[in-house]
């Protein structure tokens, strides 16, 4: 190598002036050359330094993958196939698109050029679309699939060229970038995505070889899902479509798509314009199938929060325009009713693209909403949410909050007017700052909107959904009915073979026939019994279960009344021990204890009478005097005890009923009374009525229970028969639940097996709750 | 407390809606207290409907300890009707302003759960089914603690008291006045700095008074 600079320049001289231009030569001289300049030195750059760049600051294939997709879209492609190839010796990963292609001087002078990105100087593709990627970074992720890079361009200037990189060459010590040769080809075919049936006139095929490693089914699932999830799954950019075609999952070798839409159950689209204070929300539910749109203030749903924790006054939130679409999806069978997709399908799918993610210039910025990230997933805090106050929606609007896997939502920003949502200094993710608190709290605000919406229609849905069931007891009729004729065919075969003379081998022959008739009859029979018992044990485990619950209300008294009676007996020893004796508070003491007896055995004997045997059976009895008023008289010192005063009014009446399914009813709904006044302090009353009333030509009879509690919320209403729902909670107004959520629930079911009615509405004299419970008159 | 009824004893205060057990209870704690030789009164009241009633209440009734019943909303008495408030939440209310005066609760259902969220602002909870002498040396030694440390409290008031009235406060006397008054809850009368400039103002008015005197007498000498 020549050392000094007339060596250098004289070597120069020669090849310059040689017929076939040696330019890595010319090169290293002219570098030597310049390393004897004294006035300005340069910096080199290690070759190593792309494979760091390339290799090792992405993440992993997938998202090397998708950078080229992304430059794919950036190049204004309508299409793009993406292929990867791993399996029996195949080796390809090759993503083409029709897009506008790279020139030869864009080639050398833009691709060639590390760092450099023509996205910095026009933020715009010729199709309006906002480019993604900004730092020029897409080329060397390929070095992170694949060992070899293959790139042909096609343009309508300079038609096909392209370049040949091997990566591995740039993965040695010491050696300059600039010194590694990448090889430029001049290929005669190129293959790309057809537009409309036609040949491309443009566009890019990248081909990698030697990849770095193996592709696995959940890779390619992952690649699938990550692109559906490139372009927005709301139909914003159809003209950008991607075709996925793969050895490993073949079942993702298909056009990437987001159909599952139409499986959802609310679709909310709220649009802030990024001035004043107005938000407009568009609403729509499968069920009404009728779009709601609204006006609201942000202020009425969200509060501005600073970095400080304190609020921002001013009328605008800071994000600026932001337009917001909300999917909420049920993982339920009827989810996917009328649609082409099964369960398992849905399910799959919001397994995947649950979360709420950001477009900004439709392309997703990661983390956000993404399942994969640890962070990005539930950005908006909606599971802790959750988790604080997991109550169902029968629990109505007040505390009803959706999780995070029924929803998809996307929020679309743009670089250009959403200036102040700017990307922070790691590879994903937006500077946390005011406005993006603002975007996070705007987002929240139209969860809870969507969250009291379909509070809002949940009843209409329930409704539709609920398909009457008989009664059990009409349902042992019916099999009971259905067996009967049974029975009778048998019997008529039976007298047949008897009446008629038979010969030997007929009889051989009806024997066997007769044998089985008598054991189905005896089976028969049995069933008949079993199920009359069945349903014995149903009504026993309901006076049971009601027993319970007022035991739990009532039994609270009770254990007072045997501590007082077992104190004054003490104590009244300790007065009869002092000396002199103090027998005048001795015998207070003493009374006290016999009145607390009293009680106790009070409640003993009604606990022991409930499920009594004779209640068991269907009887005529009188509604009022027997079974009204024996209730009341038995639970009267129980609410005494908490100044409720008890009454039974209206009329006596005789009708044929199991007496024990009357005082579950009653028993059950004095329960909920009983709860009901305790709540309220001042006056408390609870008050039975019993009259007589005809419905539909049937004659019948009702009683009612009213009180002076706060009375249901209407939220409530529809839900108060539902097994496990309650709305008693402590008398002071804590969060503490005391109901079992049973009561109304056997109410109900006594009342529908009983052929009845039951109504609710507020007492108009008591203002309280009042229950009526219609039955037919036997 | 009664007009004219000079205060003798220390009193412990029974807080129930049921009569009955208020009674009983009372009854029975005072009996042990007897026995103990305690001088300590004990006294009983239907819950009030009002609760800022319990300051007044336990200052004007010299209370050195409280007992409450737990589920204090359920009976009605002599035409008021059941108050809304149950110990706990009461129990909360009266450490606002009195920090570390002995309260227990006495209660049917030592398990409950609102009680149990709050035990730590209870000294002890006694169970009504379980209540005999042990429970009374509880309550008796948690009355004795509060005594010692208002006693010495209160010595301390006085002491300070007397010296920012000759004049001899310092430094900071007077603050360390006014946080025992805060803490014995002795309601401010006046202003401790307008007393020493009243002292100020009324020596100033003698010595004027002297230079009076001493005029009129030089007058009488002319």
């Amino acid at each position: 190598m020549a050392t000094t600079e007339n060596d250098i320049k004289k070597s120069l001289q020669e090849l310059l002036n040689s017929g076939n231009l040696d330019f890595r030569s010319i090169l290293n001289l002219t570098k030597e050359l310049s390393k004897l300049d004294v006035k300005h030195q340069r910096f080199s750059v290690d070759a190593k330094t792309l494979v760091h760049l390339g290799r090792d600051s992405i993440k992993d294939h997938t998202t090397a993958l998708l950078e080229l997709v992304k430059n794919s879209y950036d190049a204004d492609a309508k299409n793009v196939e993406v292929d990867v190839f791993c399996k029996k010796g195949k080796d390809l990963i090759r993503v083409a698109d029709n897009g506008f292609g790279m020139t030869n001087d864009e080639l050398i002078n833009y691709w060639l050029r590390i760092g450099f990105s023509s996205k910095r100087k026009s933020k715009q593709s010729g199709l309006g679309r906002r480019k993604t990627g900004e730092k020029g970074i897409g080329r060397i992720s390929t070095d992170r699939l694949g060992a070899n890079l293959e790139l042909l361009t096609k343009t309508e200037k300079d038609g096909i060229i392209g370049l040949k990189v091997n990566w591995n060459d740039f993965d040695t010590e010491g050696k300059d970038v600039f010194e590694i040769d990448v090889e430029v080809i001049h290929p005669t075919t190129i293959n790309l995505p057809l537009i409309n049936g036609q040949e491309s006139k443009t566009g890019t095929e990248i081909r990698v070889t030697q990849l770095r490693q193996p592709w696995t089914i959940n890779n390619i699932e992952n690649l699938y899902y990550e692109l559906s999830a490139l372009t927005p799954p709301f139909k914003d950019v159809e003209d950008f479509q991607v075709i996925l075609k793969n050895d490993v999952a073949p079942e993702f070798s298909k056009m990437v798509n987001s159909d599952f839409f139409k499986a959802s159950e609310i679709e909310l689209t709220a649009v802030y314009d990024g001035t004043g204070s107005e938000i407009i929300y568009t609403i729509k539910d499968r069920y009404t199938k009728k779009e709601k749109t609204e006006i609201i203030q942000w202020k009425n749903l969200l509060t501005k929060i600073e970095n400080d924790g304190t609020t921002d006054v001013s009328e605008d939130l800071r994000c600026g325009p932001v337009i917001l679409r909300l999917l909420f999806f049920l993982r339920e069978a009827a989810s996917v009713q009328g649609t082409e997709f099964k369960l398992t399908e849905l399910r799959e799918f919001l397994d995947i693209n649950q979360g709420i993610k950001i477009y900004r210039d439709n392309i997703a910025v990661k983390p956000y909403g993404f399942p994969s990230s640890q962070f990005g997933y539930d950005w908006l805090g909606l599971a802790s949410r959750k988790a604080k106050d997991p109550a169902g929606i029968s629990r109505g609007e007040q505390s009803y909050s959706i999780t995070p896997n029924q929803l998809i939502g996307a929020v679309y920003i743009t670089r250009d007017k959403n200036i102040e949502l700017s990307d922070s200094a790691a590879r994903e993710g937006l500077v946390e700052s005011g406005a993006f608190y603002d975007l996070r709290s705007f987002i929240l605000g139209s969860i809870i909107m969507l969250e009291s919406y379909r509070v809002s229609i949940y009843s209409t849905i329930e409704k539709s959904r609920e398909k009457r069931k008989p009664a059990a007891s009409k349902e042992a009729e019916q099999i009971k009915l259905q067996l009967s004729n049974v029975k009778e065919g048998l019997e008529s075969i039976k007298e047949e073979i008897a009446t008629q003379k038979l010969s030997s081998s007929q009889v051989n022959f009806s024997r066997p026939i007769e044998k089985s008739i008598e054991q189905v009859e005896g089976i028969t029979e049995k069933f008949e019994k079993t199920i009359t018992e069945l349903l014995n044990w149903t009504r026993v485990l309901s006076g049971l279960a009601t027993m319970g619950i007022s035991s739990a209300v009532f039994g609270h008294e009770t254990e007072g009344s045997i501590n007082l009676f077992k104190t004054a007996t003490d104590t009244a020893k300790m007065f009869l021990k002092v000396s002199p004796p103090d027998i005048q508070n001795a015998i207070i003491e003493i009374d006290k204890a016999l009145v607390h007896s009293r009680k106790v055995a009070s409640w003993g004997s009604y606990a022991l009478t409930r499920v009594q045997r004779e209640k068991r059976r269907k009887a005529p009895i009188n509604i009022k005097t027997k079974i009204i008023d024996n209730i009341v008289k038995d639970l009267k010192p129980a609410f005494e005890v908490s100044s409720i005063t008890l009454e039974s009014k209206g009329e006596s009446l005789v009708s044929k009923t199991y007496q024990m399914d009357i005082e579950s009813i009653l028993v059950n709904l004095l329960t909920n009374s009983y709860t009901a006044c305790n709540q309220k302090s001042g006056k408390r009353k609870v008050i039975v009525f019993i009259g007589r009333e005809d419905r539909r030509n049937q004659k019948g009879y009702y009683f009612s229970v009213s009180d002076t509690g706060h009375g249901i919320a209407k939220e409530f209403l529809n839900r108060i028969y539902d097994p496990l729902f309650s709305t008693k909670i402590a008398a002071t107004g804590e969060s503490k639940s005391i109901g079992t959520g049973l009561g109304l629930t056997i109410v109900k079911s006594i009342v529908n097996e009983l052929d009845g009615e039951i109504t609710y509405d507020q007492d108009p004299e008591l203002k309280g709750a009042r229950f009526k419970i219609w039955l037919p008159k036997e | 407390m009664e007009k004219g009824k000079e205060k003798t004893a220390k009193r412990i205060a029974i807080v129930d809606d049921s009569p009955d057990q208020r009674d009983t209870y009372k009854k029975r704690l005072s009996l042990f207290l007897q026995q103990k030789g305690s001088m300590l009164e004990v006294i009983d009241t239907y819950p009030f409907t009002d609760v800022n009633q319990y300051f007044d209440w336990i200052i004007a009734e010299d209370i050195i300890a409280l007992i409450f019943d737990e589920k204090l909303h359920n009976e009605s008495q002599s035409g008021r009707t059941p108050v809304n408030y149950n110990g706990s939440s009461i129990v909360l209310k009266i450490r606002e302003r009195f920090k570390d005066i002995p309260i227990f609760t006495l209660t049917n259902y030592p398990d409950d759960s609102d009680l149990q969220l709050v035990f730590s602002e209870y000294e002890c909870i006694l169970s009504k089914k379980d209540f005999t002498e042990k429970h009374v040396d509880i309550i008796l030694r948690a009355c004795q603690r509060y005594l010692n440390e208002n006693q010495k409290e209160l010595s301390q008031f006085d002491e300070l008291s007397k010296k920012i009235a000759s004049g001899k406060a310092q430094g900071d006397d007077i603050n360390i006045l006014q946080a025992l008054q805060l803490k014995l809850q002795i309601p401010f009368t006046s202003d401790l700095k307008d007393r020493e400039d009243w002292l100020k103002e009324y020596e100033k008015q003698i010595t004027a008074l002297e230079q009076i005197k001493k005029e009129i007498e030089s007058k009488i000498k002319k």
